[in-house]
């Protein structure tokens, strides 16, 4: 993945905005697409990429993002912008998976529930396709297991919503440490 | 009084069969020693019949002014049912004989005059039996015009034509045929007229001989006819022929008397009283009858006997016929009262034209009104309480102006302070110009079932509302999402916020929209809350125009986390252009949420791909159908209907609640709730009747 550096901020809202648009609360989501639809989108995606900010530390780290919420998606965006970081959101997992594993992305951030799939499958497909990527989950409901399920197939933090900045932060460092 | 003594006889063994019983169904009751009783005072009553009517003739003319056997015969034949008539002329034919032959009276004519006799009262009978079916009974106007019709004039008239023909050829005396024509019917019409009617009236099998009397009435009754004997003595016997005329008036008002005080009996028997005298005083030359010649005398007679019965008879009829009315509504009255109590009914009428009013007791306690107070609206509508005082006005106005029946709920506030609910029904009667005369009114205290109703829907009101309060305890782990994905972007948000503002320049317009999504957020975390404090709060129902599409969006909403735990999809078939419904929003959610939760729970033991809820509206005719189709196990095929029973539950800890609540909210609406299996799922679906206001919602 090529990085464009010297964006600023801004770009980040434009870049955005396409996922805001394509979102519909209402829009039931297929899977099984064709493989010319999926690297059709993949190839649009590319250009989805983060604005950089300002800021030393994370500057050349990439962090994806996938929600089903376009509001949490942009304020974790702002969030993980405002640190410093690279960051891609994400609504779509199929595009999401294309995503990571063409760009080797080091560190994901995945919400466990959305409309027709867990973040658990996603990881677990994860796994398959791209198994260095480090898998941050975040669940606004902790029934079920999920935790557990999460940590057993190798999750490196497992968030409850709402979390505080610092927590999500020193969870992305702690993945990335993990990895190097 | 002579000819009356055999028939009272008579009466007793025959008309206790006659009572109740019609001339076809007692003929079967006759029995033999009846039936030779019967004969014989047939017998008896004819002879001595046949002896007063010679008695009763201008002696030493043999002009009868008043002929009894005929009538006899018919009144016997009257009292007789048609199959046994042959008994009745049989007996009559000895006694006719026996009386002839005794005043040497030829075969041949003693014959002829027995047809003509017997033919006289059958055309009667048989032309009143033709027009009354049954027991002829004089208190009846109409059965005394056709007993005067029939057996005075029309047998008479007709057999009175062959009699004159039989006595012409057989040469007997020496008048004209028109001569003993016009003899023959005056007499025989006149002992119709006055002795059918008295034996019919004596031996009424519904009114027993010996009614009880009170002693004042016995001292009238005895006060009357010694009167009346001593007048009627005076006036026809003892008076010379040039005695002033106007003194056939005296009996008049003892006959009036007679027929108002003691009915058909007393007229009949005074009519005959005053009959007998006047005939026997003109036969023996007496009272003011007689004239020059003897046939002119009896004319007199019978017109004088003919004018005053008619009326009498008439007026006795009358009389009879209001006492009757009188009795019946007495009783109908006493009924109705009787029922009115029972029932704790207050009944009232007002009459606008007379500007009187009644009311019954019960009445007066729930209105508080005096013993005398009279009714009016005026006064009626003070009592009603103040909110429904116009409407209940209304009502009533409505059913004034084109006179009908109104029916109206309303609460009464009485001075005691206490509120009574009733029900008031009333209708406006009209007078013949079609205006309202009357009004009839009743009203029903209805304050304990009205209580009763409230105590039990509120009792149905918690109940819904504990289910609400269950099935947001189930939805707890999907609200929590619900509420932690604004506040985690809210959080993220604020957290981005704080470090741009250390960012130089600060980019202004990123943190206005910054702002913009935390504000959005914050509303959309408070939307959700509101939610769900609105669907488990107490309160009344309040139904307002809806549009279902919008109370689904809603649910699904409210419901969004839970689907998609689930790992079900939710797809909505909404129909564009929904009417609206009356409905009460938190109530539809509450049933939404209930048939949504129960699909996707049916669905759990399926694959994934399965896992599909479709909900669907749509107009069907006058209704909104809503269906929510699930692919999950179906209903429980030995007994679908079961899932509404109260406590009945297919799932581990489920309270069997649910759908029982379901579907009584929706029936409260006007609705129906309704489920059936698909074989591969379910679907449970209920319609709701649109709303009078049926534009289509431009949000739909």
């Amino acid at each position: 993945m090529k990085h464009q550096r010297g964006r600023d901020a801004i770009g980040l809202e434009v870049l955005l905005m396409p996922i805001a648009l394509s979102y519909r609360h209402e829009t039931k989501v297929h899977y099984r697409r064709s493989f010319e639809e999926v690297v059709s989108r993949v190839f649009r995606s590319v250009s989805w990429k983060t604005s950089l900010m300002s800021v030393e530390g994370h500057r050349n780290t990439v962090v994806y993002v996938l929600d089903d919420d376009p509001s949490v998606l942009r304020s974790i965006g702002r969030l993980l912008v405002s640190e410093g970081f690279q960051c891609c959101t994400f609504h779509d997992p199929d595009i999401f998976l294309e995503s990571v594993m063409i760009n080797a992305i080091p560190v994901v951030i995945l919400d466990v529930w959305m409309e027709g799939v867990t973040g658990l499958e996603v990881q677990s497909k994860l796994q398959r396709v791209s198994p260095r990527t480090r898998v941050i989950i975040m669940t606004g409901r902790t029934d079920g297991g999920v935790r557990q399920t999460a940590m057993k197939m190798g999750a490196s933090a497992f968030l409850v919503k709402p979390f505080g900045d610092l927590e999500l932060i020193n969870a992305i460092e702690v993945a990335l440490t993990a990895k190097s | 009084m002579e000819e009356t003594l055999p028939e009272r006889g008579w009466s007793g063994p025959l008309t206790g069969r006659f009572r109740n019983a019609d001339s076809l169904g007692l003929a079967q009751t006759l029995n033999l020693r009846q039936l030779l009783y019967g004969a014989f005072l047939v017998f008896a009553g004819y002879f001595l019949g046949a002896e007063l009517g010679f008695a009763l003739t201008f002696k030493p003319h043999a002009v009868s002014v008043l002929w009894p056997p005929n009538s006899i015969l018919l009144a016997a034949l009257l009292l007789t049912p048609g199959r046994w008539w042959w008994v009745v002329l049989l007996a009559a034919f000895p006694a006719h004989c026996l009386v002839e032959l005794k005043s040497d009276v030829p075969t041949t004519m003693v014959l002829c005059w027995f047809v003509s006799n017997s033919l006289e009262a059958l055309i009667g009978a048989s032309a009143i039996r033709y027009f009354i079916k049954g027991q002829v009974d004089l208190d009846r106007i109409s059965h005394v015009a056709i007993l005067c019709l029939c057996g005075v004039f029309l047998g008479p008239f007709l057999s009175s034509f062959l009699d004159s023909a039989f006595v012409v050829l057989n040469h007997w005396g020496g008048d004209s045929y028109w001569g003993v024509w016009r003899i023959r019917f005056s007499s025989n019409a006149l002992a119709a007229l006055v002795l059918t009617p008295l034996i019919l009236a004596w031996v009424d099998g519904r009114q027993p001989l010996h009614r009880k009397l009170s002693r004042s009435s016995y001292l009238e009754a005895g006060g009357l006819f010694i009167t009346l004997f001593v007048l009627c003595l005076i006036v026809f016997n003892r008076l010379s022929p040039d005695a002033a005329s106007a003194l056939l008036y005296a009996p008049l008002p003892l006959l009036l008397w007679a027929a108002i005080r003691f009915n058909l009996r007393g007229a009949t028997t005074a009519i005959a009283t005053v009959t007998f005298f006047a005939i026997w005083g003109a036969t023996h030359g007496h009272g003011p009858f007689v004239a020059e010649s003897v046939r002119e005398s009896a004319f007199h007679v019978q017109l004088f006997v003919s004018f005053m019965s008619l009326p009498l008879l008439f007026l006795a009829a009358l009389t009879e016929e209001r006492n009757a009315t009188k009795e019946t509504l007495e009783e109908r009255e006493e009924r109705l009262g009787l029922a009115a109590e029972t029932a704790h009914l207050a009944l009232w009428t007002i009459d606008f034209e007379r500007g009187t009013s009644w009311i019954n007791d019960k009445g007066r306690e729930l209105f508080g009104l005096g013993p005398d107070e009279p009714l009016s609206r005026e006064v009626f509508l003070d009592c009603v309480h103040p909110e429904d005082r116009e409407r209940v006005n209304r009502a009533i106005e409505y059913a004034q102006n084109e006179p009908q029946s109104f029916e109206v709920e309303y609460r009464l506030l009485r001075a005691d302070g206490m509120t009574r609910w009733l029900i008031s029904r009333g209708r406006y009667l009209c007078n013949s110009l079609g205006e309202a005369s009357e009004l009839l009114g009743v009203a029903i205290d209805v304050t304990g079932q009205v209580k009763a109703n409230l105590k039990l829907r509120s009792q149905q009101e918690e109940l819904a509302r504990l289910s609400r309060v269950s099935v947001m305890g189930e939805l707890t782990a999907s609200l929590a999402h619900e509420l932690n994905q604004p506040l985690t972007a809210i959080a993220s948000n604020a957290a981005a916020g704080k470090r741009f503002l250390k960012s130089d320049p600060i980019d202004l317009k990123l943190f206005q929209e910054l702002l913009e999504d935390v504000f959005a957020d914050a509303r959309r975390a408070g939307a959700v809350i509101h939610g769900i404090r609105q669907f488990v709060r107490k309160g009344e129902e309040g139904r307002i125009s809806l549009n279902l599409n919008d109370v689904i969006v809603e649910v699904l909403r409210l419901l969004h986390s839970n689907v998609i735990s689930r790992a079900a999809t939710v797809e909505t078939r909404l129909a564009p252009n929904l009417p609206l419904v009356l409905a009460d929003p938190i109530r539809m959610q509450q049933v939404l949420i209930n048939l949504v939760v129960n699909a996707i729970e049916a669905m759990e033991e399926m694959p994934v791909a399965q896992r599909r809820v479709i909900i669907s509206t749509e107009l069907s005719g006058t209704q909104v159908q809503v269906a929510v189709r699930d692919f999950g196990l179906g209903l429980p095929i030995e007994a679908p209907e079961q899932i509404f029973a109260h406590f009945f539950s297919t799932k581990p800890n489920g309270m069997g609640m649910g759908l029982p609540i379901a579907r009584g909210i929706i029936e409260a609406h006007g609705g129906e709730l309704e489920a059936e299996n698909l074989g591969d799922g379910a679907c449970v679906s209920f319609c709701l009747p649109t709303g009078q206001d049926s534009r289509p919602s431009s949000e739909a």
